[in-house]
This record gives C-alpha cells, structure tokens and sequence, in this order.
C-alpha cells in the first residue's frame, strides 16, 4: 500500500487547474463570433437616455456644474467611465490579432473597436481637454502605461479623426449593413461622429482662441458632406422621430442609434425609463421656450406675433415655430395623467412632451424605445455651422439643404436666407445657433454648445427662469405654495441669480479627480486654476 | 421521487436501529452463558489514602465478563485461574492483575500526575508536559454528556480563545461559528477543522463518536498545517476499538424544547391604541374610532363589509398568531449506539447515531434530522506493520417552508391581531384563508410550499503504519476519501388572498409558483505519507523528527435549475413548466494541493524543551510561478518544575512550564480558485433584432502576484500545576499580525478594468487567555470547579483607505476594530413643548420635535445632529459606541461525583459586546405593517415621562438612530448546561454500566438586552430571528 501511495503522488501531483465552467481569455478571441460578442460589449456599455441639466435649457434642482458651486471629487464616473470602455476597445483591437477570420472581416470588428474608443476619448476631451492616451490595454499592474501623463488635446483627437477613419473604411454603409445588425456601427456613423468632433473643436479653438479652428471645421465639413452622400433622409414626422414609429434601419434619419428591447415589457433586457423622467425628472426652462422663434421666422419678444402680456399659459406658444408645439405641452393636452396641469414646486412649470410614451411610462422603469444618438438632422446642422464658421458666411444654397430642410419638414414654411438675415436685422451666427438649439432641444447637445461658444459665462450665472403662475390654470398649487418663487411679474425664478456663478478661468474644463492625481504619483496634473 | 427515496430511507433506518436493539438483547444473553463457578472476591483502593473506590470496573480481559466495586470498594467476581482482570476508574492508571488468587486488594494510583497525558498534535500525540505550543483539549465526554445539537454547540465556552456563536434556532441552521483567538482577517477565515486527518464539517459529527478535540491556537501548534492554518486547526479524533470483549453502549436522550426569547403580542385593542397615538403624533389623524375599538372588543363582532365600499371585509378580531402558528414545546432526541471491541490482531469500533430536531412552526415542514454511520477497524497485521480502516456517512436532512422560516416569524410577529385567520362563513371566495392586510402566515405555513436541504458525506479511510524495522522510526501512509452530495430543493406555491370577491387580490405570494432545484455533488481526495523518528542521545537528548507530505485534491460539480409556472400549484417538475421560464447554470470547482512539512523536537531531560516546525505549500489557486510558499515556527519551553531549586523549596509546585512561540500561518479562505488566469465575462443585457444578443469580455485583470494572507503569530504561555496537580492552570498572552492582508488595490482609474483584491492591507490581534481548574476528593465526595476566561481584540491597521463612517455598524474602518458602531448620544427626552425650540439644534424630523422625543446632543457645536464630513477625524456628532466583538468571553464549569450520583452546572458569557437591533424591530410602527409588541407599552406620555420608549411615531424612525439610547449591551452570563446523573446499581453480570440523567439547556441567562432579544443574537438582529430553544431533557447511557 505504501508503494501504491508513492505511485500516487507521482502520478497525481500535478497542481494545475484550469475553469471548467467559466471561459479563459486563451479559448477566446478566435472565431468571427468571438470578435462580435466581445464588440457588443461595446454596445452594452453604451449610455443611452442620460437626463442632462447642467446647461439653461432644462431644469431639475441645483446642479453644481451649471450653478459653479462644483468641488474637485476624489472620483468620478465622467473619467473612470470612458477608460472602461477604452481598456474594452483595446483589448479587441490587441487580441482580434489571432483571430483565425478574413482580414475584412476582422477589420469590421476593429471598426467597431476604433469607432468607441474614438467615441469615449470624444466625451474625455470635452471635458477635461488634455487626457492621458491610452492605445494599449493594461493587463499588469506594473504596467508603466498606468502612471500615464495626460497626452495634449490635440494628439488624442487626431488619434479620434484616425480611429473613425478606420471605422469609417471598415464599417458597412448604411444601406449594406445587414437588417438584423441593426444598431452596430456604420460608415456613416463613423463619419457623422468625425463631423461633430470637427465643429467642436473647431468652434472651441476659434472661440477659445487657440489652435488650429481651419483644419477642425473643414474636417466637419468634409465628414458632413460624405454623410450627406451616404442616402439619408429626414424622416417625414418630427414628433414621430421619438416615438416608436421612429425605430429602425426604415428611419433613414438614424445614424447611430442606442437599441432598447426587446419589446415585451416581461422580457425587457434593456431599459429606460425616459418618459418617467421627463414627468418627473427635468423641466425645459424660460429660456428654451424663448429660442422658437414666431411663425413670421423673427426671434419671440421682436416678431409682431409675440402674445404679450401673457395672459394664459398658453399663449407662450402662440405663433410659434411648429416644433414647439412637438416639443412641449400645452395645458389641457393629454400628458402623463390625463389633461396636462402645469405644476410648480422646483419645477419650471414647463413640461416636454417631445419623446414622450404614454405605454413607456406605463411601463414603469422598462421602457424601450431606441434612442437616437446622431440623426441626420445634427449632421446637417454641423455642415451649417461649420461652413458658416470656416467662411465666416453660408450660402442659400447651404442653408436651404440644411436649416431650410428642417423646416420645411415640420411645416415651418420660413425660410432663413442671408437677405431674411440682412432685412431683419439678424445675426447669421445666432440664426444658425438658434436653429441647433431648436431642432435638438432636450437631446443632451447644449452644455457642450455654450462651452465651445464660450458663452457659458454669459447664460449660466443667470435667474433660471420657469412658467408664468397663472392662479387659475394651476390647479392644485396655490401662490403661497410658490412663496419666494415668483419674480415680480409672476415669473417663476427657480434658481436665482445670486447662487450661480461661473468662472471663465476654471469652469470651462473639468476637474480631474483628486485619485487620479494622487495614484498616477502626479504624472497627471490639475486643470488650470481648479 | 426525493421524498419516495427519503421514505424508504427512513424505514431502512428504523431497520437497522431494530437490529442494534436486537443485538443487544442477543449480547446479554451470552453474558448469561459466560459464566463460571471460580469466584474472586477483593477490595479495591486508592494507592495515596487507601480509601476504597467505588465503582471501579473490574473486567475479565479479553471476555464479555466484569463488575463494579461496591460502596466500600468491594467486588466479586466469577472467572477462572487462568484469566487477567483489569481494574479500570476516571481519574486512575488501569492496573491489570492475573486472577490466580480468590482474595486480592487492588491499590489504584491516581493519574493525577499528568506526566503521561497526551494530546493530540498535527501529524500525532505529544506529551501534555512537553507542549511548546499553545493547544487547548476537550475530552469527547464532555462533548457528548450535553444535549446540544451538534459538536460546536457543546464546545461553546468550554476553551479559552475558543468563542462560538450561533445566529438562530432554526433547526439545521443555527448558523454556528467558530473563532479561535478573534479575528485573523478582514475578509473570511475560517479554523481548519481535521476529522481523523480529514477536512471536514464538525457540526454534521455524532458528538458520541469523539474521543477528543484539539484546538491548535498559536503558530507553534498550527503551522504544520501552513496556508490554511491561519485562523487555527481543530483535530477531532474519533473513537477507536480497542481489544476486549464486545461492549455495546446507548447514549440517548429525548428532550423537550421551548422557545427562548421572543416577543409577546398584544391584544387587538390595546394594539390599535399603540398604532392610533402614533398615528395622531404624526399626522393628526387616527386611523380608528372609538366605536371602531369596541368593535374589536367585543368577541361577537368581528368584521363587517368595508365602510368605504371597498370590494373587501373589514376585521374587528382578536388573534393571538404566536400561540396560533407556533408550538410553546417541541421535540428533540438522539440515539447512539457503538459496538466495541476485539483483539489485539482485530479491533473495531462500530456505531451508529440518529438525531432529530423539531422547530417552532406548528404546521410544515420545519425540522432537522441527523444520521451518522461510523466504523473505525485497527488490525495488526504483524509485529511491524498495522493497518486502520475507517468508514463513516453523515447526513443531515433539513425541511423548510419554502418561503423561508424568517419571513413567516416576521409576520406572526408583524401581523396585525385585529385580523383572524380564516375569511368569515359568508364569504365566497373559496378562500378559508384571510390575507387582507398581510399575507397570512398560517395559510403560508400550511401551503406556502416546502423546501428540502440534503447533505450527505461518505468519508472513507485507510492507513497503514510500519514500525518495528528500525528502533524509532515509525512510518504512515494514508488515502482518504470525502465524498459529498448537496441537493435542495425549492417549491413555491401560489397563494392569492382575495377581498370579498375573486375580482380584488387583496395579497399574494409566489406568483407565478416556482421550482429551483440545485444539486452538486464533490469530492476530497487526501493522500499523505509520514515517517516519525525518536531517539534519544546519552539518555538526555532526546529527538524527535516528524518529516511529511501530502497531497490534496478537490472537485465539486453542481447544477443548478430553476422555472415557473408549473401544471398546476401541487405538482412541481420541470417537465411541466413554461418553457421560456426555465433556466439552468452549471459550476464547477476545483482545487490541489501539496505540502511538504517537518518537525523536529528536542528536549534536554524533558526539562528544556525545543520545536521548529516548517511546511511548504504550494496551491493551484495560485499562479505557476508564485505558487510556493514556506510557513516556519519556532516553539521553545521551559519546565521549570524539574528544576531542583524548585522541586526542593516549593514543593507544591507540582508542574510548571514556560512557553513562547513565533511563526507564521497562511489564509488560504481568501483566495479564489482561479485567481491568477484571465476569465472571460458573460453577459446578456443587449438587444439587437429586437433579441437578446450575447457579450463576452474581462471584467476583472487575472492576480498573478495574489497569494495567501501571511499571519504572524507570537505566543507566550504559562503551564502551572499545584498541590499534586489538583489546581491547574494555564494562561497565555498573544499577538496577531495578518500583514498582507487582502485588500482593495487603489490604482488609476485609467486602468479601465477591475483590479482584483491585493496583499497590502493590515490587521492586528491581540489578547489573553486564562484557563483554571481544580480538582480534588473529600472522602467519596468527588468535585471539580473550572473557570476559562479570555480576551481578544483588533485593529484594522491598514486597509484600503477606508476612514468613512455612518451611523450604524461600520465593519472596515483604518485605526479601528472591524465592525465598530458609531451613533449618537442622548440626553433623554424633551419633556415640554418649546423646550426643543430652545434647545436650537437641529434635529431629525426637525419641524416636528416635540415632548416625548429623544434629545440629541451636539457634540460639535454646529446646531445641527449630523455627521460631519463622516471621518473618524470629523465625526458631527456621531462617537463610536464599541463594537460587535466579543471580548471576555468566559465559561465556568462546577460538578461533582458522590455515591452513584453526578451533578454539572456549566455557565458561558460574554463580558463586553454591543450590537445594534434592527430599526424596523426596534421601533413600533416604522411601518404601517409593523405592529407593537407588549414590550412597548412603556412609551413617553406627559403622565409616563420616565418612559422606556420616546413619544409613538408612525413611519420615522427619527427616535431611533443608532445611539446611546439603543446600542445594546450584549454581556451575558448563560447557564448553558445543568445535569443531575445517578448511576444506577444494576447486576453487573448484565450491564457494566446504567446511568440516567436529567439535563437542562440554555435554562437561564441574565443581560442588559432588550427583553425580547436573545443576548447572543447577531448585529442588526431583526423580527425574522428564530428564537434559541430552552432545553430539557431525560437520558440514558448504558453499557453492557
């Protein structure tokens, strides 16, 4: 027996184990299925509906980035998030290598890789400009990469322009993708997201005087012209474009596009709850319902249309561009409970209506309609601004394929033309600006907006203005309820003046999390006076 | 088909419990045919002080044949000339006596000279006198004489640095644990429990099956057993045979049981008050009115359609649910029964044991049950070779409601009494069950669904021992084998509680009913081979060298499976539910490892003592390149009571040692199994098509570098024996430094992926131990007196940064123990109204403090009670109130023996300890569903301003913040055992030994705690608990 054990141990000594039940990177990353599996990572970690109030558009209490009272945190998902989905990006593009797949095929999926780390080092550079570049993924703690210094803006968007110019080589078109791949990226995509990288950084160098704005904007304004060629169309209904009849590779407005589903409430795997929290979460502000401007295309408070003094809560929207009324509610129409009420406490009384489900709100947290992260009506708004910006003015011509068709779509028959601008008065710049505002109301683009244009400093630290208090239309809030709340003239004020405040020399860029400084041993600094 | 197999079980069960019956009665009868006419007749005494002794076994070795010394130490015997008689009694060296002569005096020594006490180490015995280490032992009697429900059970508060808790009475799930010597890490360790040399589970032991427990506590015991020794190693030893005649023994008891602290309900009316003041305190409005609270009164009404016109009865009742759902006295009892016996070529030890547990619940399923099967075989097979087999089965059987037991106390404890049970005669919903404001816990026990929980270990063993060859040496392999089976099973029915029509569904449970069944089934292979060798040189210098290896494999495969929707709510099988409903997932486990250990002991003249242990451990757990890792000790004693200058000027000193030790142990308990090897991550949250699409990635960076915890342990003890050994004592004081220990790793965020745990984080453990006992004889009158006490405390020195504090438990803290409590201090209560606007702090519930509410103090001066930046360094006004450790813990053990009869009385306590009580538990009326208990009728009135209780409040729990107000007070002192045996005398030709006892567990207990909470209960205790049992109970062993 003794034997038998020494036999034994020689034969059974052997301590290596492997998973039985969970996958190991080294049976990984061969197939064509691999590569799509670890893509859609990509796409589960994708953000959809992200309520956004830090500009003066929409409201939903103070929020500390809008009203300048923001401190430096120890963390923060703004910069630890997008290095999830880079190290994710990464690790496809390192380890697809040995894929055993066409090289066409591999490069698809490289697309994909490249199109989110360009789109995630996008979101990093917008707010905290410089950002350490990371082109490897890190699989060692002793990796020298993860004491990174933060690499100058400019050289991680070049490195953004050069991913979505693979994306873009490699990526489907449009019309090539196939049906059920709906909701993975296309050229057109890849395109549309290299526009709108250009207009901001173009914008922000030219107004924030630095760099090179030339080279930005015509990049904007080559990538938009090649989105403009791959067969995309506004879709008919503007209202439609948010509901569910809006869904699909058939809206040829869609170009990138977050999918929720699937579309049995009791099966549900990915979710939203939009509607609920555009009844409860944020309001659209004063000062976004002043930018639709009256039916005649002069700017609310100079047209002759403009109702004032206003009287009722409706007659804001009298006259009006016809995406107000698709974008807001009036009283008395069906909203969330019935016939819509305004309401006031920490509320601006105003209420979007624009996205709005009644079945999702039903719903209650399994919402599922898609969420549109570029349409091809922002594409024609960055060829608009780009060019404007580049030239310093825009043809008829342009205008009429961009801003003029987005109007003529809702209905709103005025057309903007350099003579319109010239006879009235106007200012082109604020034309077209007024237009982007309009037309992607409540889509998360204005912060960005007012910090390229820097003029965050001007419409920040203002009274945050809601609704008129109109003691017999508000049922169920009184004017004591209001309190302090009413301006002179029955203006709701819900944040005042003298507890906003912005400082050009700081608020401009993020602050970097004080951990990220102290754990990369400094290697990563402050930005400017933070 | 599970319950089928489980039936027919239980009959092959009482077969076999039948057949053991039967045997014995076959035995006795050979006993009857045994006898001869040679009779010897002799006295037997105490070598010192020539008393006689009582009752001192006198055998015929080798036969079925024996006696008993009478009152003055008397015998007769009937054997022939040729036959050796052994003379065995508790406390003395066995003597054997040829049987040549018809009168003889036998004189007994005492063993109280310890000097031959052995105990068991790792990988074998050492002598008690020349331990270095720090090693507690428990004889199996001691173990096996109380009616505890398991090992752990009768272990608590027996050793000092041995602190067992326990979470719940629940039987099968008491939720024993065991530290030794407090904590060793922040993250899980668990003691190393070794049964025969095989990992194993100590509460699934038959208690009457142990010979002894060793608990190795300092790193000169423990690390022999290197990296999963760290928190300390339990060496259970089962009984063996041993060579003689066939001796049977019974060990039973049946016990009644009744549930210790619980909470009394109160009568609906004087509920309503409790619930209608809180409710006009917070909202100006009560919810009854006074003819509504007559209505509950009066026993002729007691419902009525709803007043609102709701589709619903409304119920005036009065419920007791506590004496309605729960038995005021359960039932618990176990047999055991062993064979034993043999030669000297062939000795066996056979036995078989059957426990069973009754719980609280008065209908379903609630109740565990215990089986356990043992055979221990020793042969010698030559002079220089022995072989031992063993083979065991334990399986414990747990049922349930399916709905879990905690959830239906919750709402016996919960529901409100104004609600019967049944619906009312009219009501035609077919529905006999009531559930119109809560679901009804009596309907759920009855049809909620069960549940069954299987565990089954085989174990089996064999060794093989060669000795003889050369002088010394002595040299062992072993195979071992556990192999374990795991199944539950889960079914939940439907149960819907309807208003007065079918048309409202007032409540319900289980929609749609639902089947989970798990099953896994592992094994634990051990092989191990050792060579002792002892030798001694120039008669001084004597060695000892232990040299060893072994290898341990592991592999566990379980499937799980759940779906819903069944047929029908009676018939559970996947086979017949919903299809889209099912799901499966499978897991499997492996683990190896290797060792290579040695030991060598040395001692001049047994008086300087000297051990070093090593052991080399290598884990597939960790990475090929890091996967090896040494564990040494150092040990050193001194015998100070061989000294001349002792033995000559104090010659009570019967025994006096100095020990210290250092080493260190590895936490294994903390490594996963595949740390090291990057895992792909599935996930299935993503939709393309309009279908679930599939991703795969990394979520977490393979460890490469992780490896065991490392605990350094140092030690330095005390071994005292005075007057001839009859006072003993040992203390001992040590130091625990777990010095990288698993922590967070903070890096940059940049890093874009999880970081799995690391070796930098910090804790240190300190405390004593005292262990005393006396033992000595006034004539016949035999009596012992025994006190442990011992003291641990820790401080997480490093980990993770964390320096974050709430109030409420707080379990990592830097510069901290684990799991302090912060909260607030009070000041009583506001006694008048203006007295809180001119006390000008801001409290909680500010707009609305007022008389009868608790004051908070503003330890920081800001006017306002909050928790500042909620760092230790800037706490507001938050202070920490102690901790959930125990410290002190102590047990005292007295008895003694007198003519036949034996009495113990065993306490257990806990000196220092706090624990929060759930608030929900804590404070009546949190919730509109949480309903007061009789213990809350001493609330704040301006008439009652000494109350116990603060104003009554609905929904806040604004006077309850964890405080100084609420902070428990978790000491205790428990009289854990009390038993009163008698011996009877019985014809020894028949039976050897008869002994009934009557034994009381958990009797009595005094603490600070709330009445209605049991002190021992676990932190953050909430309604659900199951209350611990009081036990009573009548025994027997019997030896024939």
């Amino acid at each position: 027996m003794l034997f038998l054990l020494v036999v034994l141990f020689l034969s059974s000594c052997d301590l290596n184990r492997e998973p039985e039940t969970t996958f190991t990177d080294d049976k990984f990353w061969k197939t064509e299925t691999d590569l799509q599996y670890a893509c859609n990572r990509l796409y589960n970690l994708l953000g959809g509906f992200e309520v956004d109030t830090r500009a003066d558009d929409l409201y939903s209490g103070p929020n500390s980035t809008s009203n300048g009272s923001w401190n430096i945190p120890n963390t923060n998902g703004s910069w630890a998030d997008p290095y999830y989905r880079i190290f994710t990006a990464n690790n496809i593009i390192e380890k697809s290598v040995n894929a055993n797949v066409k090289e066409s095929i591999k490069n698809r999926y490289l697309a994909e890789a490249c199109f989110f780390r360009a789109y995630h080092y996008f979101q990093l550079v917008v707010k905290y400009g410089d950002v350490p570049l990371l082109l490897h993924a890190i699989n060692d703690l002793k990796d020298p990469l993860l004491l990174s210094p933060r690499t100058p803006r400019e050289t991680v968007l070049q490195q953004v322009y050069d991913d979505l110019d693979f994306a873009a080589a490699w990526a489907p078109t449009r019309a090539n993708l196939a049906k059920d791949q709906y909701g993975r990226i296309t050229k057109s995509a890849a395109l549309a997201l290299k526009a709108r990288v250009g207009l901001y950084e173009g914008t922000r160098c030219k107004f924030h005087n630095y760099g090179d704005p030339e080279k930005h904007l015509k990049i904007a304004v080559d990538a938009a012209t090649q989105v403009m060629g791959e067969g995309h169309v506004l879709f008919a209904n503007y209202f439609d474009m948010f509901q569910y009849a809006g869904e699909g590779a058939a809206n040829k407005e869609n170009i990138f596009v977050k999918v929720y589903g699937v579309k049995t409430t009791e099966n549900a795997l990915v979710t939203h709850n939009n509607s609920r929290n555009l009844e409860n979460n944020y309001a659209p502000t004063r000062n976004l319902l002043t930018q639709y401007l009256c039916a005649d295309g002069l700017p609310w408070g100079t047209s002759p249309l403009t109702v004032k003094p206003e009287t009722s809560y409706n007659d804001i929207f009298a006259n009006r561009d016809p995406r107000m009324g698709m974008t807001f509610y009036k009283i008395g129409e069906t909203a969330y409970k019935g016939a819509f009420v305004p309401y006031g406490f920490g509320k601006t009384g105003y209420s979007i209506k624009k996205g709005y489900i009644q079945t999702d709100w039903d719903s209650n947290g399994k919402a599922v309609v898609d969420k549109a992260l570029i349409r091809y009506a922002e594409v024609l708004l960055i060829y608009a601004e780009a060019k404007f910006e580049l030239n310093g003015s825009i043809s008829d011509d342009d205008l009429d394929k961009t801003i003029n068709a987005l109007r003529k779509r809702v209905g709103f028959n005025v057309r903007l033309t350099n003579q319109f601008v010239a006879d009235n008065n106007l200012n082109m710049r604020n034309e077209i600006r007024r237009e982007r505002t309009v037309e992607l109301a409540a889509e998360g683009f204005r912060y960005d907006d007012i910090i390229r244009w820097k003029i965050a400093e001007d419409v920040l630290p203002v009274d945050i203005m809601g609704a008129k208090f109109i003691d017999s239309e508000w049922t169920g809030t009184t004017r004591a309820s209001l309190g302090s709340m009413l301006s002179s003239d029955d203006l709701l004020i819900v944040e005042r003046k003298d507890v906003r405040k912005f400082n050009p020399a700081r608020d401009y860029l993020y602050p970097v999390p004080l951990n990220e400084i102290s754990l990369s041993g400094g290697s990563v600094t402050q930005n400017p006076n933070w | 088909m599970n319950l089928f197999t489980m039936k027919r079980k239980l009959c092959s069960w009482r077969f076999i419990r039948l057949f053991l019956v039967s045997c014995m009665i076959l035995l006795l009868d050979v006993g009857l045919f045994a006898q001869n006419a040679y009779v010897i007749k002799g006295t037997v005494t105490d070598a010192n002080s020539k008393e006689p002794l009582v009752g001192v076994t006198i055998a015929e070795k080798g036969q079925p044949n024996g006696t008993i010394s009478d009152l003055d130490g008397n015998f007769t015997i009937k054997t022939n000339p040729k036959a050796t008689l052994t003379f065995s009694y508790i406390g003395y060296r066995t003597q054997e006596v040829k049987a040549d002569k018809t009168a003889i005096s036998v004189e007994l020594k005492e063993n109280a000279q310890v000097t031959n006490e052995v105990v068991v180490v790792g990988y074998g015995t050492q002598k008690k006198v020349n331990l270095t280490g720090a090693i507690s032992q428990i004889d199996g009697d001691a173990i096996s004489s109380k009616t505890a429900p398991n090992v752990m059970a009768a272990m608590q508060g027996e050793l000092p640095g041995v602190t067992i808790t326990r979470s719940s009475g629940k039987p099968g799930d008491e939720g024993y644990g065991m530290k030794i010597r407090g904590i060793s890490s922040a993250n899980d360790a668990n003691a190393l429990v070794l049964i025969d040399g095989m990992e194993g589970d100590m509460s699934l032991l038959n208690p009457n099956d142990i010979e002894s427990i060793s608990i190795l506590k300092d790193a000169a015991a423990a690390s022999i057993y290197g990296a999963k020794a760290a928190a300390g190693v339990v060496l259970i030893t089962t009984k063996k045979g041993q060579e003689g005649a066939v001796k049977v023994s019974y060990n039973g008891y049946f016990a009644l049981t009744t549930p210790g602290n619980m909470p009394e309900r109160l009568n609906s009316w004087d509920e309503q008050k409790i619930n209608d003041i809180a409710r006009v305190n917070a909202t100006g409005k009560a919810e009854f009115t006074e003819e509504q609270v007559e209505w509950l009164k009066n026993p002729n009404f007691n419902y009525r359609p709803n007043i609102a016109g709701q589709d619903r009865w409304d119920y005036y009742d009065n419920t007791n649910y506590i004496k309605e759902g729960l038995n005021q006295v359960s039932q618990m009892q176990s047999h055991s029964v062993s064979l034993n016996g043999g030669s000297k070529q062939l000795n066996y030890l056979a036995s078989a044991g059957y426990y069973k547990r009754d719980g609280l619940l008065k209908y379903g399923p609630d109740g565990n049950e215990r089986y356990n099967l043992r055979l221990n075989l020793n042969s010698e097979i030559s002079k220089y070779v022995n072989m031992s087999f063993l083979a065991s089965y334990n399986g414990s059987f747990i049922d349930e409601n399916a709905n879990g037991t905690n959830m239906i106390l919750d709402e016996l404890y919960r529901i409100r009494t104004r609600q019967p049970i049944y619906t009312p005669e009219e009501d035609t919903t077919g529905n006999i069950y009531n559930g119109d404001l809560q679901v009804n816990p009596i309907d759920v026990m009855k049809n909620g669904g069960k549940a069954i929980k299987q565990y089954e270990a085989f174990n089996g063993k064999a060794d093989i021992t060669i000795h003889n060859v050369i002088k010394g040496l002595v040299i062992n392999g072993m195979v071992a084998r556990t192999q374990d089976y795991y199944s539950y099973d889960s079914q939940r029915r439907t149960l819907k509680w309807y208003g007065m029509t079918t048309n409202t569904v007032r409540n319900s449970i289980n929609v749609p009913n639902s089947l989970t069944r798990t099953k896994n089934r592992a094994f634990h292979n051990t092989y191990q081979a050792t060579a002792n060798y002892e030798f001694a040189l120039a008669n001084k210098h004597n060695f000892k060298l232990l040299g060893g290896t072994s290898f341990e494999e592991y592999r566990k495969d379980e499937i799980s499976a759940s779906a819903s929707t069944m047929i029908n709510n009676d018939f559970f099988s996947f086979n017949y539910a919903d299809v889209l409903t099912k799901t499966n997932s499978d897991k499997i486990e492996t683990w190896a490892m290797n060792s290579y250990f040695g030991r060598l002991n040395y001692n001049y003249a047994e008086k300087y003592l000297f051990e070093a242990n090593v052991r080399y451990d290598g884990s597939s757990r960790l990475a090929p390149e890091s996967r090896w890792e040494v564990f040494p000790s150092f040990s050193a004693g001194w015998r100070l009571s061989e000294e001349n200058f002792i033995q000559n000027n104090l010659p009570v000193v019967s025994n006096l040692k100095l020990r210290a030790s250092w080493g260190q142990l590895g936490n294994g308990a903390v490594l996963g199994l595949y740390d090291y090897i990057p895992l792909i991550d599935k996930g299935s949250s993503l939709v393309f098509n309009d279908a679930q699409a599939l991703y795969y990635y990394q979520g977490t960076l393979a460890s490469k570098s992780k490896t065991w915890e490392t605990i350094e342990t140092s030690d330095i003890g005390l071994d005292l024996g005075l007057f001839n050994n009859k006072l003993n004592v040992t203390a001992d004081y040590y130091m625990k430094q777990n010095k990288n220990m698993l922590a967070t790793l903070q890096v940059p965020s940049i890093i874009g992926v999880g970081v799995s745990t690391a070796n930098v984080g910090e804790l240190k453990t300190w405390g004593w131990e005292v262990d005393v006992k006396w033992k000595d004889k006034i004539n016949d009158f035999e009596y012992w007196v025994g006190f442990n006490l011992s003291d641990s405390q820790n401080e997480l020195v490093k980990y993770d940064g964390k320096n974050t504090i709430s109030a409420g438990t707080v379990g990592l803290l830097e510069g901290y123990p684990l799991n302090s409590i912060w909260g607030y201090k009070t000041d009583g209560y506001f006694q008048e109204a203006g007295e809180y606007a001119a006390y000008g702090v801001e409290q909680f519930n500010h707009a609305k403090v007022g008389p009868g509410d608790v004051k908070y103090l503003d330890l920081d001066g800001s006017k306002k009670i909050d928790s500042g930046e909620g760092t230790p360094q800037n706490p507001g006004d938050l202070v920490c109130l102690g901790n959930t450790n125990p410290r002190y813990t102590y047990g005292i053990n007295l008895g003694f023996q007198w003519k036949g009869f034996d009495f113990s009385a065993f306490f257990q306590g806990v000196g220092k300890r706090n624990f929060l009580i759930e608030t929900a538990t804590l404070a009546p009326m949190l919730n509109t569903y949480n309903l007061p208990w009789s213990i809350h009728q001493d609330y704040w009135t301006e008439d009652n301003r000494n109350a116990f209780w603060p104003r009554l409040y609905l929904q806040n729990d604004f006077n309850y913040k964890p405080s100084d107000k609420w902070v428990q007070d978790g000491s205790y002192i428990r009289l854990k055992n009390v038993q009163l045996g008698y011996l009877v005398p019985v014809n020894k030709k028949y039976i050897q030994k008869l002994r009934v006892y009557l034994s009381g567990d958990d009797l009595w207990e005094h603490s600070k705690v709330l009445d209605v909470i049991d002190p021992e209960a676990s932190n953050n205790v909430s309604s659900g608990m199951y209350p611990f049992f009081r036990t009573v109970s009548l025994g027997l062993n019997l030896t024939f």
